[in-house]
């Protein structure tokens, strides 16, 4: 067997790898979304479940189809959301520090939220949404454009994004302080930074298979994040951001000490 | 509260009109100064110790001329107690008001009633600051006994505590009188109700939310305790916070037969109508699911405005409570016209406004 046949075997096993930890993800996230669907203050038996599944209408039908699975496909979407994000960040800007957070997209997306809530009036949810991604557009933007005008460094864009963020927040708190109004927007934003992390640490840095496999596992955190937020304490709800932190940074912690070089 | 000091047995009320001591007091008082002055040259020439929410001895030089309210709801007690005149320093919030508060949105503000600015507050120099017993932190009280003011923490907003709270600073302010004519109107308002419920069996089942969405309310809050009080049983009665979220299922799954919600920005005072009020209502009935809640169907789904929820005014809230708990037990109570007695007699204003939402008159089936 020549070297080159080697270096092909040796890849073709890791690209297996690669697929099965997507594999893997994918059916985890299934398996999670099946039990959350199963559990909730109303103590529905899983066979009152599947019956509330196929049912036409009626109580459990409206808390199975309107309560519970709307819940878990946004906490799969905004995982999936935030994981993906997190790992287009670091490979545009090669830096192991960018996510939606630390580069004050994620605060302009706030403010932009908040802006509408309160001065547009209502809390349209198209509306509400559409101002958030035109000033999370917005701070991406300023990023962008102060790194090409500047040729700044990757360095320089993190900081930019930072002090962005902190901008970003006290215009918030200054809004919210003139309407005096009590918000209360869930922040998760440490999903998007740690979870490329988590992804690149197992399967490696090709984006093939990093970009579907981030998403994976942001939903995975986030929807078992919010199945024990829901549950844990029931009838009180915990933060899904405070969960997602006590479950993924001690993960995470893990991962980063396991690690013998460095992986980046 | 003890008084420490008292010059002359019928101590000078500190009221603007009559600051001066009367001229029969002026020899002894003249000797007692001077015996005070050769025994405890250190003392302040009068103060006064008074217990707050938190069980602590503050003491309050006296008489007490000027006064700092760091919200409403001790901005109220003052009005209550005719001690408008000197109140020194407003929060920065009172300006939503402005129809409720008259000319005494005209004083300078000392910030927000979470977050006061402490330079404006010293700079009022004022006798004493009146605020919650949480808001704004123990800081602020390390802060401001630095500068020579005492701070005192009480809630107002609390049935069983208040009018032992308005007694006290009544006695500090020397405005007893008053302080006893509030405490016997809410006492006797608030007796009558709590002897028609003890009377009644089957409470209800009611799921209490305050301003925000699913935000309810347990044990150790105010709304709690208007709930116990209206008669009802509140289905959050078992959690651990007292102001816990919930989820929409854990509602639907504890069947409340009463909903009564809490809305923040119904400013009642200058509502014209219960537009707003309904909104909210209508918006609750029509939440996923929400609809084969007992509740829901029977339109039994109310809202409140804040400025009857917890707060002085919280008897009001308890009286529609009550009669939305027991409509026939209550026929007869007109919270309304308790209301109107309430701001015509101790805030000195003409009744006007709308406080809860409408009725439901179309029940869905």
């Amino acid at each position: 067997m020549t070297t080159g046949d080697a270096i092909a075997l040796a890849y073709r096993r890791r690209t297996n790898v690669r697929l099965l930890f997507i594999l893997a993800c994918g059916l985890i996230m299934v398996a999670m979304a099946i039990v959350s669907l199963c559990v909730g203050a109303s103590g529905m038996s899983m066979r009152d479940v599947v019956a509330a599944l196929f049912a036409d209408s009626g109580r459990a039908h409206g808390i199975v189809w309107m309560l519970r699975l709307p819940r878990i496909v946004l906490a799969i979407l905004v995982g999936f959301g935030l994981g993906m994000a997190g790992a287009v960040f670091q490979a545009i800007l090669r830096n192991p520090l960018a996510s939606p957070y630390t580069l004050g997209v994620g605060s302009g997306a706030g403010f932009g939220a908040v802006t509408v809530i309160i001065f547009v009036g209502g809390m349209h949810r198209w509306a509400v949404a559409g101002g958030a991604f035109a000033c999370a557009m917005f701070s991406a933007g300023v990023i962008l454009a102060v790194a090409r005008m500047r040729q700044a460094s990757t360095e320089t864009m993190i900081l930019g994004g930072i002090a962005q963020m902190f901008l970003f927040s006290s215009l918030t708190s200054l809004s919210l302080m003139t309407a005096g109004c009590i918000c209360f927007a869930g922040v998760i934003g440490f999903i998007g930074l740690v979870a490329p992390h988590i992804r690149r640490m197992i399967i490696g840095g090709d984006h093939r298979y990093l970009l579907p496999a981030s998403g994976l596992v942001g939903a995975v955190v986030v929807l078992l994040a919010d199945t024990l937020g829901r549950t844990l304490w029931s009838p009180q709800v915990l933060p899904i951001g405070i969960v997602t932190s006590f479950i993924g940074v001690p993960f995470f912690f893990y991962l980063l000490l396991k690690q013998k070089k460095a992986y980046w | 509260m003890t008084t420490m000091f008292n010059l002359c047995p019928h101590a000078v009320p500190p009221n603007p009109a009559c600051p001066a001591p009367r001229p029969r007091c002026v020899a002894g008082l003249g000797a007692i100064l001077t015996l005070l002055i050769l025994a405890v040259p250190v003392l302040p020439a009068r103060a006064m110790e008074v217990t707050d929410a938190l069980g602590r001895q503050i003491t309050v030089a006296t008489p007490v001329r000027r006064i700092v309210a760091l919200n409403s709801d001790a901005l109220e007690i003052l009005r209550t107690l005719k001690a408008q005149d000197r109140v020194a320093g407003v929060y920065a919030e009172i300006v939503r008001e402005p129809f409720f508060w008259g000319r005494l949105i005209d004083r300078p503000r000392t910030g927000g009633w979470r977050r006061p600015n402490l330079e404006a507050i010293a700079d009022l120099d004022p006798d004493v600051v009146l605020t919650y017993s949480r808001n704004p932190g123990e800081d602020f009280d390390r802060k401001m006994a630095a500068l020579g003011i005492p701070v005192l923490r009480l809630d107002f907003y609390k049935l069983a505590t208040l009018e032992t709270e308005v007694r006290e600073i009544g006695q500090l302010l020397g405005e007893e009188e008053a302080a006893r004519a509030f405490c016997d109107w809410h006492a006797g308002h608030l007796a009558l109700i709590r002897d028609r419920v003890t009377a009644l069996s089957n409470h209800p089942a009611v799921y209490i939310e305050s301003y925000s969405d699913l935000a309810t309310v347990g044990p150790k809050s105010g709304a709690h305790e208007m709930c116990l009080m209206a008669g009802g049983r509140n289905i959050a009665a078992e959690t651990v916070l007292p102001y816990p979220k919930v989820t929409p299922e854990w509602v639907v799954a504890q069947n409340p037969e009463i909903i009564v919600k809490a809305a923040a920005w119904g400013n009642g005072y200058q509502a014209m109508d219960a537009a707003f009020f309904n909104e909210l209502r209508d918006a609750i009935m029509a939440r996923p699911v929400w609809p084969t809640i007992p509740a829901v169907q029977t339109g039994r789904v109310h809202v409140m405005d804040s400025a009857i929820w917890t707060g002085p005014r919280a008897l009001i809230g308890v009286a529609w409570m009550a009669r939305w708990f027991y409509p026939e037990r209550f026929a007869d109570v007109d919270p309304n016209a308790w209301h109107a007695d309430y701001l015509e007699r101790f805030q000195n204003i003409a009744y006007q406004g709308v406080w809860v939402s409408d009725p439901v008159s179309r029940v869905k089936p």
